[in-house]
């Protein structure tokens, strides 16, 4: 199969996107009890290379018996044609196998507007894309991540969705299949089985009703399997499955390096953020298996960089344990080591300043909004202070380019909350102009991106209205008026996607036709914004009947049932919803070290969950 | 700090590799190995190593090059077998030696490569000979090189006739017919065999995905003789 293809590789943009072989990847020997497991990053390689958990699953599943786990990623779109032109189905890298002739095909859903590229593989790999067309000879088609929290949009495509951490459930699940009697197969008696295990959701057992005015009556569930799904959960971040080895790509991706997960989960609950309801509670690994772990991928991968990844880097209890002595070990082998996601108060210069000797970081600052008034709305919990701290201390050490990080649309907000980004970006300028002409160093520049607010399902904001397009249009126009400065360039998002998103991220069922049309239609990678069809998007709306205004510019009611309610996130609607209520007058949730909050974690999995 | 000269080979899957690829995949197999290689001063420290000649996507190699410098000197068969044993089983260390302080940069030094070019064919000796002479009987051999410069695609024309050294045809074994080709390369003159394969493929009515070009070697001129870099 893949021999009808090979000679034509030297005609696509970077061949070595689909011809496996990379160090690390993984032979294994496969027999008939072997389960076949197939990874779907539903984007191309470069960016499902660069995703850690990939790496993480990748290893955990081929360290199994008699588990064999594959990779395969959306072929760009000149692969695509050449896959098309040549007959030649949607294969894996490792052994060159149809996905069709996998035991299990599991999806990642990192974001919303990769749906399509789902559909898109499915078909490929002459996989009937709705579950209810797939016979017993058809692979299992599941899909985690964090999307998964609400999988109501593609509910007829996957057969069966992950909610929660992976690594906890994936096992069990694989195990079930294993165990599973071949001989008398049945598809549906494994799924209802499956169903059972903590962490899966089998949309089919479940069926949705409607109020006329579009929101959700009830769900009516199958007796046979649980009416509501709690999330998979790691308990012991320090006991889990961590690679020691990663595969190393030979093609350039987007993150080339090891990232070595420091902690999961965050106490400081920012309310636009969903991860950091998501993933509570917080649990951290040790400094020690840190350190250890980090070692050991750093010679086995032979990277140049490494990145300790979480969502707030500088909150691991023993962070500045960990930094130095990984950066002693990176100093000497002129490793690079970088620290996304650092907030802005207590922010470790010094140790930047030490690490940047060894490979240069951009910095990136994240206010998220202009005003402290909108900061207290959003409880970031950063002060301007914090931001002119900061930034102080990095031009002082010799930085001159800095990247701040906003949001337009967050509730309440108004053009005085604008005005705040311009005179927020201006402060940071006239900072370095007012240093001493001989303690600048470099020449400044300021890159001030602001993306548009997507409201997401368990956050406290999953009850407010989206911007309009036009709204968030006349907002980027009014900023792209007020700044312009030679020392200050202003990067922002086409808000149709941002708008495309929200819908999908809120949405119901009634969502999955359109998906299905707009696939139809030609619609694919539409993260990437000259691939984005938003006019064939609408047309696929209008042809469904569906007015995309009720998935995101309509304010829902207290009590209104969310599409993805039966989900228990961990964090309960209640405390959600007086998070919602707080905002209202800017009150602040203080981070969680500083005392419970009762978000509902506790309650369901006890107290020594929490690493607080 | 010691200058090493290096030769390897690079097939496969490999080939689909593009040159900065492979020199990243170098690089950090030689963190891997532990080989002691010296670092640039600066900002971004990099590894003082440079790739004789770029290969082009889809083609496997018997004669590449690089050079390498060291902090410390290891023993030349060390140094081949640590690198070999890290190294992906497609990429190996055929040849180490050091050379002298003053010695010219590879890159610099190299004045043709040799391929081959499998065709996948059963074509008669005479056949393919006639063919060949009558190739390189043109005056002219006019291809058009396809590049982008500043973000812009830019056309021009080239005379690839003088840059073909000879062409000779080896065997035909098993349905493919392996035909051998010199070309200037490096810094002076450079022929890429993809044109050539377009041009001949093209002259002689053969598609080109059924025409697979090998890197054989890559020569130095020693008082006018061909010798290989190594």
């Amino acid at each position: 199969m893949f021999d009808k293809i090979e000679p034509y590789l030297y005609s696509v943009e970077k061949p070595g996107r689909y011809v496996g072989e990379e160090m690390g990847a993984v032979k294994k020997q496969i027999d008939e009890d072997t389960v076949r497991f197939l990874f779907a990053f539903p984007d191309i390689y470069d960016i499902g290379m660069s995703f850690v958990g990939m790496q993480i699953l990748y290893g955990l599943l081929n360290e199994m018996d008699n588990v064999y786990c594959e990779r395969t990623f959306a072929p760009w779109v000149d692969m695509e044609k050449l896959m098309r032109d040549r007959n030649i189905p949607l294969y894996s890298l490792e052994t060159k196998t149809n996905a069709s002739d996998f035991d299990i095909l599991g999806f990642t859903l990192q974001y919303e507007m990769s749906y399509t590229n789902i559909l898109n593989m499915l078909d490929l790999g002459n996989i009937p894309i709705e579950s209810k067309d797939r016979d017993d000879s058809m692979p299992i088609v599941v899909a985690g991540g964090p999307c998964a929290f609400n999988p109501e949009p593609i509910w007829d495509i996957i057969d069966v969705f992950f909610i929660g951490d992976a690594e906890e459930v994936l096992p069990e699940f694989i195990n079930l299949y294993k165990n599973s009697n071949k001989d008398n197969w049945n598809r549906d008696d494994f799924l209802i089985k499956a169903a059972n295990i903590e962490g899966i959701y089998v949309p089919k057992f479940h069926d949705v009703k409607y109020n006329e005015d579009g929101t959700i009556k009830e769900r009516i569930v199958d007796s046979r399997v649980p009416k509501v799904i709690n999330k998979a959960m790691v308990k012991d971040l320090n006991e889990s499955f961590y690679p020691e080895s990663f595969i190393v790509p030979y093609v350039d991706i987007v993150h080339d390096r090891v990232s070595m997960e420091i902690f999961r989960g965050c106490t400081r609950g920012c309310r636009f953020c969903q991860a950091g309801m998501l993933y509570r509670p917080i649990r951290e690994r040790t400094a020690e298996t840190i350190l250890k772990q980090s070692k050991i991928l750093l010679e086995n991968s032979g990277y140049e960089e490494i990145s300790l990844s979480s969502l707030s880097t500088s909150d691991h209890s023993e962070i500045q344990f960990i930094i130095r002595e990984l950066m002693d070990y990176c100093y000497e082998r002129k490793i690079g080591l970088s620290l996304p996601s650092l907030r802005l108060d207590g922010f470790p210069a010094d140790i930047l300043e030490k690490i940047n000797e060894v490979k240069k970081t951009n910095l990136t600052f994240a206010p998220e909004a202009g005003t402290q008034r909108l900061r207290d709305v959003i409880n970031k919990g950063i002060t301007e202070d914090d931001l002119i701290t900061a930034s102080r201390e990095a031009f002082e050490r010799g930085w001159s380019t800095v990247k701040l990080y906003f949001m337009m649309g967050l509730p309440s907000e108004t053009m005085e909350d604008l005005e705040g980004i311009k005179t927020l970006s201006y402060k940071v300028k006239d900072l370095f102009f007012n240093m001493p002409k001989e303690e600048r160093r470099g020449n400044l520049k300021i890159n001030t991106s602001v993306s548009c607010f997507v409201p997401k399902p368990f956050t406290p904001f999953q009850w407010i209205a989206q911007d309009t397009i036009e709204i968030f249009e006349e907002k980027q126009n009014m900023l792209s008026k007020e700044i312009r400065d030679r020392k200050v360039s202003l990067s922002m998002h086409d808000p149709r996607t941002s708008v495309m998103e929200g819908v999908f991220a809120r949405g119901d069922r009634k969502l999955s036709n359109v998906i299905k049309r707009a696939w139809k239609k030609g619609c694919r990678f539409d993260s990437w914004s000259h691939h984005f069809k938003y006019d064939i998007w609408m047309e696929a709306f209008k042809e469904e009947g569906i007015d995309t205004d009720f998935y995101t510019t309509r304010e829902r009611g207290k009590d209104e049932l969310f599409p993805w309610d039966f989900i228990n996130a961990g964090v309960s609607k209640k405390f959600l919803y007086d998070e919602y209520e707080k905002s209202f007058n800017g009150d602040l949730t203080s981070d969680c070290r500083k005392g419970c909050k009762n978000c509902g974690i506790i309650e369901h999995y006890g107290k020594e969950v929490c690493n607080v | 700090m010691y200058k090493i000269r290096v030769k390897f080979t690079k097939n496969g899957m490999l080939k689909y590799i593009s040159h900065l690829d492979t020199m990243r995949m170098l690089r950090r197999n030689f963190q891997k190995a532990g080989i002691p290689v010296s670092m640039s001063q600066g900002f971004n420290p990099h590894p003082k190593f440079s790739l004789a000649q770029p290969l082009s996507i889809g083609l496997e190699s018997y004669g590449e090059y690089f050079d390498l410098e060291l902090d410390e000197k290891i023993d030349c068969d060390i140094f081949k077998s640590t690198l070999n044993e890290v190294l992906p089983t497609q990429v190996r260390i055929v040849k180490a030696e050091y050379i002298e302080q003053n010695e010219k940069p590879a890159m610099s030094l190299i004045m043709w490569a040799k391929y081959g070019i499998q065709i996948k064919y059963k074509l008669e000796k005479e056949d393919i000979e006639n063919k060949i002479e009558s190739f390189l009987a043109q005056e002219e051999i006019i291809i058009r090189q396809t590049r982008k410069k500043k973000g812009k695609w830019q056309t021009k024309l080239k005379n690839i006739r003088p840059g073909i050294v000879n062409v000779k045809y080896r065997y035909c074994e098993e349905g493919i017919t392996l035909i051998e080709v010199m070309l200037n390369t490096g810094s002076k003159d450079n022929i890429r065999i993809d044109d050539f394969i377009n041009a001949f493929g093209q002259f002689y009515n053969i598609e080109k995905e059924n025409m697979q070009g090998i890197r054989f070697e890559m020569y130095r001129d020693k008082n006018g003789e061909a010798i290989p870099l190594i």
